[in-house]
C-alpha cells in the first residue's frame, strides 16, 4: 500500500515538473470524483467546473510538504476547500431565491449527468442537509476517513459516523422511492 | 435464527458499529446466514451507487490543458495568481470539452468505486487502524492547506 502511494506521489511529481503522460493519468483519475465533489457542494455546474481546474492548477503549483497520504485525498482537500469558498462567494454576491437555487442544480445535474441512475443520487445527495451531504461527500468523493473528517469539519467523530450512517440511510430511501435500488 | 436488521447490516457496511463486540457479533451471524449477507450486499451496491457519480461531462477540458508549471522552490510567493489569458484559454477549453464531453459522456466506462478495502474484508478495527497507516487524506500541518488556497 505504502508502495502504490509512494508511485503516486512520484507521478504526481512528474506532472509538476510538466510530464504530459503523468499529467494525463492524474487528470484521467482524479477529475471525474473531484467534479462530483465539486457539483454537490456547490449545486452549480459552472462553479464545479472551475473548482476541479483551479483544483488541479493549486495542487500542480503546491510545494508538497507531506506524502504520507494519498494524492486523492489532498486532492479532495483542496477541491472540497475551494467549493467551500466558491459558495459562500456566490452566496455574498448574489441575492439566490432558495427555490430558483434547487431548480438551478436540477439542471445543472441533467446537463452534466449522461447516466440516469448518476441523476437520481445526485438528486438524493443534494436534498440532504449541508452537515449530512458534507460528510458523505468527502468520504465517498473526498478520500477522507472518519477521523480526518471530524477534523476538517471540526466535529466529533461520533457526529460523523452518525452523520454518514443518516445520510446514506436517506439516500437509500430516495433511490428506493424512485425505484433506482438493487 | 433472529436476523440482522436493516440498520445494523448498513452500519456494519459503513464501519460505522458502535462497539467492537457488537461488530464481531454482526460478522459472525454473516458467517452463517446467506439471508443477511444477500442484502449486505444489496446494501454495498447501493453505496457504490452512491459513491459512484461521475459527471463525464463535467471539466473535460482540463485533461487538453496541462499547465506550464515550474516546481515552486523556496517559499510560497508566486503561487498567487492566475492570468487573464490563461483563464480565456482555459474556458475556451471547457466549451471544447464540454462538447467532446457530450459526444463521448455516454461510452465513459464507469470507473470502479473506492471503497475501504477493510468494507470487503470486514476486518476488526484494530487491523483497520493499523492499517491506515497510509491515511486516505493528506496528514498536514495546519496551514499547508491554507497556504495553498490563498
Ligand atoms: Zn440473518
Amino acid at each position: 500500500m505504502q508502495e502504490t502511494v509512494d508511485s503516486e506521489w512520484e507521478s504526481f511529481a512528474r506532472a509538476q515538473r510538466g510530464d504530459g503522460m503523468a499529467w494525463g493519468v492524474l487528470v484521467a483519475r482524479h477529475r471525474a470524483r473531484l467534479a462530483a465533489l465539486a457539483l454537490f457542494v456547490t449545486g452549480s455546474a459552472e462553479a464545479a467546473d472551475e473548482v476541479v481546474q483551479e483544483t488541479f492548477v493549486r495542487a500542480l503549483r503546491a510545494r508538497i510538504r507531506d506524502t504520507s497520504g494519498t494524492v486523492r485525498g489532498f486532492l479532495g482537500t483542496i477541491a472540497y476547500r475551494l467549493a467551500v469558498k466558491e459558495t459562500a462567494r456566490v452566496r455574498r454576491n448574489v441575492e439566490l431565491d432558495r427555490a430558483e437555487h434547487v431548480d438551478g442544480s436540477r439542471d445543472a445535474l441533467e446537463r452534466v449527468l449522461a447516466d440516469e441512475r448518476d441523476r437520481l443520487v445526485a438528486g438524493a445527495i443534494a436534498a440532504l442537509d449541508a452537515g449530512h451531504r458534507d460528510v458523505l461527500v468527502l468520504r465517498f468523493y473526498g478520500g477522507h476517513s472518519y477521523e480526518e473528517i471530524a477534523e476538517s469539519l471540526g466535529v466529533p467523530l461520533g457526529t460523523v459516523k452518525s452523520r454518514i450512517f443518516y445520510a446514506v440511510k436517506s439516500c437509500r430511501e430516495t433511490l428506493r422511492e424512485r425505484g433506482a435500488t438493487s | 435464527m433472529t436476523h440482522r436488521t436493516e440498520d445494523e447490516l448498513l452500519a456494519y457496511a459503513l464501519e460505522v458499529v458502535e462497539s467492537e463486540e457488537e461488530r464481531a457479533a454482526i460478522a459472525t451471524h454473516l458467517e452463517t446466514c446467506p439471508e443477511c449477507r444477500g442484502r449486505l450486499e444489496s446494501i454495498r451496491a447501493d453505496i457504490e451507487a452512491i459513491a459512484g457519480v461521475r459527471p463525464s461531462r463535467l471539466a473535460a477540458g482540463i485533461l487538453d490543458r496541462r499547465p506550464r508549471v515550474q516546481v515552486v522552490r523556496a517559499g510560497l510567493g508566486g503561487v498567487r495568481g492566475f492570468p487573464l489569458r490563461a483563464w480565456l484559454r482555459a474556458a475556451a477549453l471547457i466549451v471544447i470539452g464540454l462538447v467532446v464531453g457530450f459526444g463521448v459522456g455516454s461510452r465513459v466506462e464507469r470507473e470502479p468505486v473506492f471503497i475501504s478495502p477493510a468494507y470487503m474484508e470486514a476486518s476488526p478495527p484494530a487491523v483497520a487502524a493499523s492499517g491506515a497507516a497510509v491515511s486516505d487524506a493528506t496528514a498536514v500541518t495546519p496551514g499547508y492547506y491554507e497556504s495553498i488556497l490563498e
